[in-house]
C-alpha cells in the first residue's frame, strides 16, 4: 500500500473495530456472568431448600419432597428436574419430569454451589447444580437437628432451563453486533474525513511544489500556515532550490562570460577582415591584417582549448598517464614559447632549479599547468619586473614556486583567482588574451595529478604560486608564507 | 566628423579606427576608461563609440559622468553584452545607440553616420545647397549633376560645413571636428583645405558657395 491515506485509514479503522469488539465482548461477558450468577444463586437457594427437606429417621433417609406439590417438576413446558442419590449412589428420588432419564451426578459443597451447563433430558439447554449434603436427623418433635457427623452423604442434582438467559444474551449479542457494526462504519466515515483533513496540508505542499516551474528557479515553496511537520520539508526544499538557483546562475554567468570572452575577439577578427576588404590595398596591408587575424584566432583557439579542457576535467573525462618527468626540461620547454614576449616586456627570469628534480606524473597535464602559470607571470608582471622560478624535491614529490613582481591581489582575492573567468581587475585587462581560465584550469589539473596549488601576495609585493606534485604529504608546508 | 573610440581590445581598436578613418572620420582611440574619459571631456566629439567592460573606469560610468557634466554627445555602446537588460541599462544611462559584438563594420558605419546626422538635425542623408549635392551615405558630392573627386579629408570638411549650412563655422570648430589628435596639421591647415575645396567645387565660374567671414570663419550657403 503506497498511499499514506489508505494506510492511515486501514490502520485506524482496524484499530477502531478491534477496540469496539473488545469493548462489546467485555460487556457481553460481564452481562452473561452476572445473569449466570443470578441464575446460580436462585438455583442454589432452591437446592438448599430441597436439601433441607431430607431427614434421617431411624437410619433411613426420608425425603419430604415427595409430599410437596411442586408444579415446576411436573409441567410439560420447560420443567425443572431434580434427582437425589443415596450414599450408595442409587437414585433415591427423581422428579416426575425426569421420567426414566437421569441427571448427571456431580457434587460440590453446598456452601458455594456453582452450576454447569447441561443438555436437559428434553434435549434443551439448561444448567445443573449438583451438591453433596448430609441430611438432618429428624426427632420426635419434628424439630430439626444438626446432621450427625457420621451421617450418610446424599447427592442432589437440580436442573433448570436457561431459555430466558439465552434469549437475553442472544438479544444482547445481536444488539452489540448491530451497534458495533454501525459504530465501526460511523467511525470509518469520521476517520476518512479526519485523515483527509489531516493530509490536506500535504496535498497543499504537493500542489505548491507542482506549481514550481521548471524554468524559474527563483520560485520558492511559500507556506506561511504550514503544519509544523511540513516546515522542515518546505525549508529543505527551499534550501535545495536556493542552491540549485545559485549553481544555475553561476553556470549562466559563466556561459555569458564565455560568450563575452569569445565575442570580443570575434568582433576584432570580423572588423579586421571587413575593414581590410573594404578597399583594395597594398599586399603588405593585407599581410598585416592576416597576421593580426591569425593572432586573434590563436588567442581564441587557446581559450576554446582551455574551456574544453575545463569541461572535460569537470566531467571527469581526463586520463592521467604517469611517467618520470624532469622539471628543469619541462619548465625550459614551457618558457621557450614565452621568452620572446618576456624580452619584449623587459622581464628578467631567474632559474633556481635543483638538479635531477624528477617526479612521476603526467607530462602533458603538467606542461599545461606550467604554460598557464608562466603565461600569467609574463602577462601580469610589470614591465621591467622579474620572475623567479624555483623547483626542489620534497619527500617523494617536487615543489615548484613561481614568483613574479607586481602583485595586484588583495588578500581576499587569493582564493578567487581560481574561479573560472575571474580576473584581478573587475573591469578586465586585455580582453581576449587573458580570460581568467588559466589558474582555474591549473588548479583542477594539479588536483587531478594529486597535488596542491596555492597563491599568495608576499610581503615584498610579489605574486607567488606554489605547487607540490607527487608528494606523499599533500599539504603544502608554506615556506615563510605562514 | 570626429569620433572617439574607447575599446580595450587592441585588435578591435586598431581595425575599427582604421575603418572609421578610411570612411573619412577623424578618430581618437582610447584603450581604457580613464583615457577615454579624459578624451571625451577635452573634446567636442560628434560620436563616442564606447565599450562597456573597460579597465580603470567602465563604460557605463564614463557615460554617466559625461551626462552628469551635461554632455550632449551622441554615444554608441559597442559591447559583447547582448541581454535585453544590458541594452535597456545602457540606453537608460544615456546612450543613443547600442551595437552588440561581433558586428558588421558596415552597420557600425551606418549607425555612426546616423548619429552624426542626428547631431546636426539632418534627417536626410542627401544635403542640397544650390546645385551642390552631398550624399552623406554614399559619401559622394556632385555639382550640377557632375561627380566631384574629393579626398577623404576634403569630403569630411565639406560635409561638416554642409551639415551646418547657412551657419557660421569657426576655424576652431572645423579643427575640432575634422582633425584628430594625431593630425600633425599646421594652424593654417583649415584655410589650406578650404582652398582645395573651393578649387574643386567652385571652378568653371560656378557661383561661390563657401564664403569667408574674415576673422570669424566660413559659411556654406547659396549666395543670397
Amino acid at each position: 500500500m503506497r498511499s499514506i491515506r489508505a494506510r492511515l485509514l486501514v490502520g485506524t479503522v482496524i484499530s477502531a473495530a478491534l477496540v469496539l469488539s473488545v469493548a462489546g465482548l467485555s460487556l457481553y461477558w460481564m452481562v452473561r456472568a452476572s445473569l449466570i450468577a443470578e441464575f446460580d444463586a436462585a438455583l442454589a437457594d432452591k437446592a438448599r431448600t430441597l436439601a433441607a427437606m431430607a431427614e434421617i429417621e431411624d437410619g433411613r433417609v426420608e425425603l419430604d419432597i415427595r409430599d410437596l406439590d411442586m408444579p415446576e417438576f411436573r409441567r410439560a413446558d420447560r420443567p425443572e428436574y431434580l434427582q437425589v442419590w443415596g450414599p450408595d449412589g442409587q437414585p433415591l428420588f427423581k422428579s416426575p419430569s425426569l421420567g426414566h432419564g437421569d441427571l448427571e451426578k456431580q457434587s460440590v459443597s453446598l456452601d458455594s454451589p456453582r452450576s454447569h451447563p447441561t443438555v436437559l433430558p428434553d434435549g434443551q439447554a439448561g444448567r445443573t447444580i449438583g451438591v453433596a449434603f448430609q441430611p438432618r436427623s429428624g426427632g420426635e418433635d419434628g424439630a430439626p437437628h444438626p446432621p450427625p457427623p457420621d451421617g450418610p452423604w446424599l447427592t442432589l442434582a437440580l436442573s433448570r432451563h436457561t431459555q430466558e438467559i439465552d434469549a437475553v444474551l442472544a438479544r444482547l449479542w445481536y444488539l452489540l453486533m448491530v451497534v458495533g457494526g454501525a459504530a465501526v462504519m460511523l467511525t470509518s466515515a469520521i476517520l476518512v474525513w479526519v485523515v483527509d483533513a489531516g493530509l490536506r496540508p500535504l496535498r497543499g505542499l504537493a500542489s505548491r511544489i507542482g506549481q514550481l516551474g521548471v524554468a524559474d528557479l527563483s520560485a520558492r515553496v511559500e507556506m506561511p500556515d504550514a503544519a509544523a511537520e511540513l516546515v522542515p520539508i518546505s525549508d529543505r526544499l527551499n534550501d535545495l532550490l536556493a542552491r540549485l538557483q545559485a549553481g544555475f546562475l553561476r553556470e549562466k554567468a559563466f556561459a555569458a562570460d564565455v560568450a563575452h570572452e569569445l565575442r570580443t575577439p570575434l568582433a576584432g577578427l570580423r572588423s579586421t577582415l571587413e575593414v581590410s576588404l573594404s578597399r583594395s590595398r597594398e599586399p603588405d596591408a593585407y599581410r598585416i591584417a592576416i597576421q593580426e587575424s591569425l593572432a586573434i584566432t590563436r588567442q581564441m583557439q587557446a581559450m576554446v582549448q582551455n574551456l574544453l579542457c575545463l569541461a572535460r576535467l569537470e566531467a571527469g573525462q581526463v586520463q592521467v598517464v604517469r611517467e618520470p618527468v624532469d622539471l628543469a626540461t619541462l619548465l625550459h620547454e614551457c618558457w621557450e614559447q614565452l621568452a620572446q614576449q618576456a624580452t619584449e616586456r623587459e622581464l628578467r627570469i631567474e632559474w633556481h632549479i635543483r638538479p635531477s628534480c624528477v617526479v612521476e606524473t603526467d607530462p602533458d597535464k603538467l606542461r599545461q599547468v606550467f604554460q598557464n602559470l608562466l603565461d600569467n607571470a609574463v602577462h601580469y608582471t610589470d614591465r621591467g619586473g622579474s620572475i623567479d622560478l624555483q623547483a626542489a624535491t620534497e619527500g617523494s614529490g617536487v615543489r615548484v614556486e613561481i614568483t613574479n613582481t607586481g602583485c595586484r591581489l588583495s588578500p581576499q582575492d587569493a582564493e578567487r583567482v581560481f574561479d573560472r573567468l575571474w580576473r584581478g581587475d573587475a573591469n578586465r585587462r586585455d580582453t581576449g588574451a587573458h580570460c581568467g581560465l588559466g589558474l582555474s584550469l591549473a588548479r583542477r589539473m594539479v588536483t587531478l595529478l594529486g597535488g596542491d596549488i596555492r597563491v599568495e601576495c608576499t610581503t615584498g609585493g610579489c605574486f607567488r604560486v606554489q605547487l607540490s606534485i607527487g608528494s606523499s604529504e599533500r599539504r603544502l608546508a608554506l615556506a615563510g608564507g605562514q | 566628423m570626429r569620433i572617439l573610440l574607447v575599446e580595450d581590445y587592441a585588435p578591435l581598436r586598431k581595425s575599427t579606427t582604421q575603418g572609421l578613418e578610411e570612411a573619412g572620420f577623424a578618430v581618437d582611440a582610447a584603450a581604457d576608461g580613464e583615457e577615454g574619459l579624459w578624451y571625451a571631456k577635452s573634446n567636442d566629439y560628434d560620436v563616442i563609440i564606447l565599450d562597456l567592460m573597460l579597465p580603470a573606469v567602465d563604460g557605463l560610468t564614463i557615460l554617466k559622468r559625461l551626462r552628469e557634466a551635461g554632455s550632449r554627445v551622441h554615444v554608441l555602446i559597442l559591447t559583447a553584452r547582448d541581454t535585453v537588460e544590458d541594452k535597456v541599462k545602457g540606453l537608460n544611462v544615456g546612450a543613443d545607440d547600442y551595437l552588440v559584438k561581433p558586428f558588421s563594420f558596415e552597420e557600425l558605419l551606418a549607425r555612426v553616420r546616423a548619429l552624426v546626422r542626428r547631431r546636426y538635425e539632418a534627417k536626410n542623408p542627401m544635403i542640397r545647397i544650390g546645385d551642390l549635392e552631398i550624399d552623406t551615405a554614399a559619401r559622394t558630392t556632385r555639382r550640377a549633376g557632375q561627380l566631384l573627386d574629393l579626398t577623404a579629408r576634403e569630403y569630411a570638411l565639406l560635409e561638416f560645413l554642409a551639415l551646418r549650412a547657412g551657419k557660421l563655422v569657426s576655424r576652431t570648430e572645423i579643427w575640432e571636428h575634422v582633425y584628430d589628435f594625431h593630425s600633425s596639421a599646421q594652424s593654417n591647415v583649415v584655410d589650406v583645405y578650404i582652398g582645395y575645396l573651393r578649387h574643386k567645387i567652385e571652378r568653371e565660374g560656378r557661383p561661390r558657395l563657401i564664403h569667408t567671414r574674415r576673422g570669424q570663419g566660413y559659411v556654406l550657403e547659396r549666395e543670397a
